[in-house]
């Protein structure tokens, strides 16, 4: 494996060897022929080669390298017509101003790089959805795992991720998904974790969430899949912009819910400051949440800044530097008291205790294109987070955890010719903890990647492998080889097919392995044992886009199975006096299933979608009904332009009751039996009172639904957000 | 106009649909557990005169081998108990066993009597489930969630059933 990436390197290498061509850089903007505003995410390729880029929300694109001569451009996005034109480029920047006309269907083509490298949606062999900042902002998104829950084929619970029922009940540690902030990880040290609540939603460009096994290319943690999230690149003229929100939490459900007079409230906001100056380029932000909740000893306080410098000295070099600094601070509110005091923490909770988690994490890109089909991408990052229960300004000794993440990567995409393109890469990710709950732990985990992409003609086939090895003071080294396998046939303009196969491990966060602790009534107890869980995932889907009928629309449809191997579980150890639990590798487990998108618009200001997700989660190891999982998800959205300043939406989301827990946690947590079916209805109505200011009214779980997001913890109730927006 | 009627219908169809099943903690939970009633042969007169410490029916999820096993169980929560005393020196009694955590398996089920002070060692199984008769074969009982279980005890302090202890 390891020969065979040195030879991918030494080929690559002399192919740089060629040097730099007479290239040049086209750059340009993508509007709405009707109304001259500027389209995002539009693509914009080369034919004939793989150079290509998604406009930002200026609209504005850069396609470097572009070799001089006659260039044909195409240009295109779901809803317009796609564009082809052809470019003569004879100096070392052209400029292209691209017109596109809406042809009425309300939709987004969008390029993902969750392949790590630009693609159009239709090359990759694997199901990807995207969350655009248009979205966020319709739906006037705080936190991005709200953003989440209206992916079809994701849970979310608290900051637990579960893609097509990978994940179960895993006590908030060890994320099956990668987690990715512009390439960065963003999952800490010790936990393996992530905080969506602090993550800055006013500089997310767009969310791609890759829904299968992906750790041939993004190593540990991409069991499930991978989330990557990608910020806004700044325009030429200064942006600014503001959000501010408040709203209360409406009358609990149940007389015995309630626990206070007055209603609960939540308020925030958030600014966001970014330009670009000739060669360098700036984007501030940062913001603060206040959350009362719908519960007792639940209120947060979170704030967070993030700032991204972007420097670009040629043409052919970007290099950029970003820091983020979160604060968390709570009350830790682990399960309810009963189900008939569901709002209220069990009786012996200290309500001055809080759990305060601080994060920061810097880093470092280099973008560099080496010759005219060669582009170097170099990053370094650090990641340190810290977490402590306090009362007061006391910090108590039984739970603390300080983690440095350091992560490495350093990837090479060539293309060696029209038709071939190789991507591959080094990294290397370094944990370092010291704890009272984990002890003094370092994880290392170096790899090695390489991929390979042919295209023949409207077939695209992909294969490639990962070699990772993980290091731990305790353990004998591990090794894990992922491979991948991917086809994608583009049969005609209007229907896409693909496959894929692939392999997908985590590592255990060092939490999984040393923790020792006690989390509400839970004893912990370490398992240094514990090894990676592995999976291997499978798709067969395809992508239909129909522009040509009465009612335009796109369907997405896609089998999928995932075999899931040595999962890790929280498991109570029965042996033992105390019953602690203990991670440990238990589980062998296939989940089967279906997943349909359709998208289309009804009538010119009325457009819908609606997802549809079935599964088959199954424990082999017990022949039963593996624990923790759904079996129906769907999702549906109508989108309703009533008047050019006055827009509607609804939206509903559903899942089956979960059948499957373990039975032992009603020893521990009072009608822990207590679970339903979900099902949410949430509605919005957005008021354009200025170009500049947009008032929205949000109603969140509308028809005030109580139900269970894991077990003995009821979820939010019905509560009214009113939000004014400035840009 | 055909627009808004459809919205106003997917509205009451969410409506019904979020408007049902949710939870509710007025609803009592189902009770799950074991039921039953205890006789003593021979009435009051038949029991012993002292050395009676407590009274309990016991469902264990593992035999026990030795007494301390008893009390480890129950510390374990690998068995389920009744919560209080039993009467005494009675004739019969009624019983109830709450299962948390159903469904549940329980192949050793026992009226047992503490007779002496040391509450890790002196029990004593008065009378053990076997639904074959046979006292020196346990039945199993198994607790489906919702569900009760009735046992019916024959207690014969001059025949007792074969100790579990090795």
């Amino acid at each position: 494996m390891m020969i065979t990436f040195v030879l991918v390197l030494a080929l690559l290498t002399t192919h740089i060897m060629s040097a730099y061509a007479d290239v040049a850089v086209l750059r340009g903007r993508v509007r709405d022929s009707e109304t001259q505003k500027p389209i995002r995410a539009a693509t914009v390729r080369i034919d004939g080669t793989r150079l290509g880029d998604v406009t930002n929300s200026q609209g504005e694109f850069v396609i470097r390298n572009v070799p001089y001569g006659s260039a044909t451009v195409k240009a295109s996005f779901v809803g317009y017509e796609p564009l082809v034109r052809t470019v003569d480029i004879a100096s070392d920047t052209v400029f292209l101003d691209v017109m596109l006309t809406n042809a009425s269907v309300n939709k987004r083509e969008v390029i993902v790089s969750a392949n790590r490298r630009v693609q159009a949606v239709q090359d990759v062999p694997i199901t990807v959805s995207v969350v655009t900042a248009e979205d966020l902002d319709q739906r006037s998104i705080t936190r991005l795992d709200d953003a989440l829950r209206y992916v079809n084929g994701i849970v979310v619970a608290r900051d637990q991720v579960n893609i097509r029922g990978t994940s179960g009940f895993a006590l908030g540690v060890g994320s099956r998904a990668a987690v990715l902030l512009d390439g960065f990880s963003l999952l800490s040290g010790d936990n393996g974790d992530i905080k969506f609540d602090v993550l800055p939603v006013s500089d997310i460009e767009r969310i791609e969430i890759v829904k299968g096994a992906g750790s041939a290319l993004y190593g540990t943690g991409a069991l499930g899949g991978v989330i990557q999230l990608i910020t806004k690149d700044p325009g030429d003229t200064l942006s600014l912009y503001s959000r501010v929100y408040g709203g209360l939490y409406s009358d609990r459900p149940y007389q015995q819910w309630q626990y206070r007079e007055s209603p609960s409230s939540q308020w925030g906001g958030d600014v966001r400051l970014a330009q670009r100056l000739g060669p360098i380029s700036f984007s501030v932000s940062g913001g603060v949440r206040r959350d009362e909740s719908f519960r007792l000893y639940d209120d947060s306080f979170r704030a967070f800044a993030y700032g991204k410098l972007t420097w670009t000295p040629s043409d052919y070099t970007t290099i950029r530097l970003f820091g983020f600094v979160s604060r968390d601070d709570k009350q830790n509110f682990v399960y309810w008291r009963s189900l008939d005091s569901a709002t209220f923490p069990p009786a012996t909770v200290d309500p001055g205790m809080r759990l305060q988690t601080d994060r920061i994490t810097s880093g470092a890109e280099l973008t560099h294109v080496i010759s005219d089909a060669t582009s170097l991408i170099a990053r370094y990052g650090v990641f340190a987070s810290t977490f402590q229960d306090r009362i007061g300004d006391v910090r108590l000794d039984s739970n603390y955890s300080r983690a440095l993440a350091h992560n490495l990567d350093v990837q090479l995409t060539s293309t060696l010719s029209n038709n071939f393109v190789v991507t591959a890469g080094l990294t290397g990710r370094l944990n370092t903890v010291t704890s009272d709950v984990y002890g003094t732990s370092v994880q290392s985990i170096a790899s090695g990647y390489v991929q390979g992409e042919y295209t023949l003609g409207s077939l695209i086939a992909t294969i490639g492998a990962r070699i990772d090895r993980e290091q731990m003071d305790t353990l004998s080294d591990q090794l894990e080889v992922s491979p991948k396998f991917g086809l994608t046939w583009e049969v005609d303009d209007a229907l896409a097919l693909r496959m894929s196969v692939g392999k997908g491990f985590r590592a255990p966060a060092i939490a999984e392995r040393y923790a020792q602790i006690r989390y509400g009534p839970f004893i912990i107890v370490r398992n240094p044992n514990v090894l990676s869980e592995r999976s291997w995932s499978m798709e067969v889907g395809g992508r239909w886009q129909s522009r040509t009928t009465s009612i335009p629309f796109e369907v997405d449809a896609a089998l999928f199975g995932n075999e899931l191997y040595d999962l890790i579980e929280p498991t109570f150890v029965l042996d033992d006096p105390a019953v602690p639990i203990k991670f440990q590798n238990i589980t062998r487990a296939r989940i089967l299933g279906a997943e349909i998108n359709l998208r289309c618009m009804l009538a010119s200001t009325l457009g819908i979608e609606t997802g549809l997700t079935l599964m088959s989660p199954t424990d082999l190891s017990t022949n039963s009904r593996l624990k923790y999982r759904n079996t129906v998800l769907s999702y549906s959205r109508a989108m309703w332009t009533i008047l050019p300043w006055l827009e509607a939406q609804l939206e509903y989301r559903y899942q089956d009751r979960i059948s499957a827990i373990d039975d032992r946690l009603a020893l521990f947590v009072p009608n822990a039996d207590a679970r339903v079916a979900v099902h949410i209805v949430d509605a919005r109505a957005f008021v354009k009172a200025t170009d500049r200011v947009r008032i929205g009214v949000l109603g969140r779980n509308l028809m005030n639904y109580a139900y269970t997001e894991i077990v003995g913890n009821l979820g939010p109730t019905r509560s009214f957000v009113l939000q004014i927006e400035y840009r | 106009m055909r627009l808004l009627s459809t919205l106003g219908a997917l509205i009451v169809v969410l409506g019904i649909a979020t408007g049902c099943g949710g939870l509710d903690p007025t609803v009592e939970p189902a009770f799950s557990g074991i039921r039953g009633t205890i006789t003593f042969a021979g009435g009051p007169s038949a029991w012993p005169t002292d050395s009676i410490y407590d009274l309990r029916v016991v469902a264990f999820e593992e035999q026990p081998k030795v007494p301390a096993d008893i009390i480890a169980s129950l510390i374990r929560q690998r068995a389920a108990f009744t919560p209080t005393m039993l009467p005494v020196r009675t004739d019969s009694c009624t019983f109830e066993i709450e299962v948390l955590a159903p469904p549940r398996v329980f192949p050793y089920v026992v009226v047992a009597m503490q007779v002496g002070p040391n509450f890790q060692q002196d029990w004593l199984m008065l009378d053990v489930h076997a639904p074959s008769g046979d006292k020196s074969q346990p039945g199993i009982v198994r607790v489906p969630s919702g569900g009760v279980v009735n046992l019916r005890f024959a207690v014969d302090f001059a025949n007792l059933p074969p100790q579990p202890f090795e």
